[in-house]
């Protein structure tokens, strides 16, 4: 009986650990709009532009802030082209609902590119 | 405890009126010991003729037994107690396991997304509901574990000093021994428990 009290344990402690490092992984990278949509040891990183436009944020682990690069209003580099604001953060089924963004040189931050034909949104 | 001697005297007349048996005409007995003090009294002195039986090592029960019963009654619930407890921790750890690898809120998030065109809906009661199993599983099934652990140590613990309590009681065999003497007898047995 001995033996298999200590397989019952060793059952459940190894289910529990696999099933709490899962979630954080599934979830990082996920569109967000509140806390609860993200694990407990992660945000919903959703800067001040988002939620004006009504766009959803990205779950990130905690004190992390924004994506570098690829949300709006974030802080981006002009040079790099993988943070210069071409490729939103967000998955790429939701690229079409997120607005043309480009890196402001003068602010360094991403903004809504302008339309074509100079109209703003 | 011991059982005070209990002393029945069948037909006795009086000490001080008995009358001294006969002396054997060739009376072997062994000469009476220097330290005797009374050598006409140590001759009325009872032979034991029976062979002293049981185990009974004659000091009497240590303590008392009551408290010892106690004892065995308190050793008895812990017991009792701390595999109740082990159960109900083991329950716990199962249900929480059941959570992770039963409801599999991984697999169901996955779904989720697919059915979302391969990203999850935001402030979505599912996902949400997914995310609470997924967060509450391990802390079900490490807490049942924890709850499994004490409990089996307690039964376990308890266990063993109910055992030993039980052998320190242990009920002699009754020794009883009837003394002839003079006109009289005595029947003196003892128990312990």
């Amino acid at each position: 009986m001995s033996r298999h009290f200590y397989d019952l344990i060793k059952l459940v402690a190894v289910a529990g650990l696999a099933g709490a490092c899962d979630f954080e992984e599934a979830l990082e990278g996920e569109p967000c709009t509140v806390e609860d949509d993200c694990w407990h040891t992660q945000e919903c990183a959703r800067t001040g532009p988002e939620r004006f436009y009504n766009l959803p944020g990205i779950c990130q682990p905690e004190d992390t802030g924004c994506v570098f690069g690829r949300q709006l209003g974030c802080a981006c580099n002009p040079v790099d082209p993988a943070t210069n604001c071409t490729v939103p953060a967000l998955p790429y089924n939701l690229h079409a609902t997120y607005p043309r963004m480009v890196c402001d040189a003068a602010i360094l931050q991403c903004a809504v590119a302008p339309p074509e034909g100079g109209d703003q949104p | 405890m011991s059982l005070a001697a209990l002393t029945v005297l069948l037909a006795s007349p009086s000490l001080a009126g008995a009358q001294p048996p006969p002396v054997a005409e060739f009376d072997e007995s062994p000469a009476p010991p220097s330290d005797v003090l009374h050598p006409d009294l140590a001759a009325d002195a009872p032979q034991a003729d029976w062979i002293r039986e049981g185990y009974g090592a004659g000091a009497g029960v240590e303590g008392d037994p009551r408290a010892l019963n106690r004892q065995i009654r308190r050793a008895g619930r812990v017991t009792l107690a701390g595999g109740a407890i082990a159960i109900l921790g083991g329950t716990l750890a199962i249900t929480g396991a059941i959570l992770l690898y039963g409801v599999r809120p991984k697999t169901r998030l996955q779904d989720l997304a697919k059915d979302n065109g391969g990203s999850l809906p935001t402030d979505d009661e599912e996902r949400h509901r997914l995310i609470s199993i997924a967060r509450a599983g391990p802390v079900v099934a490490f807490t049942g574990l924890g709850v499994l652990v004490g409990g089996a140590v307690t039964a376990a613990v308890a266990r063993l000093r109910l055992k030993k309590l039980r052998e320190r009681r242990r009920t002699s065999i009754v020794s009883v021994s009837p003394t002839m003497f003079g006109h009289g007898a005595e029947v003196h047995w003892e128990v312990r428990f």
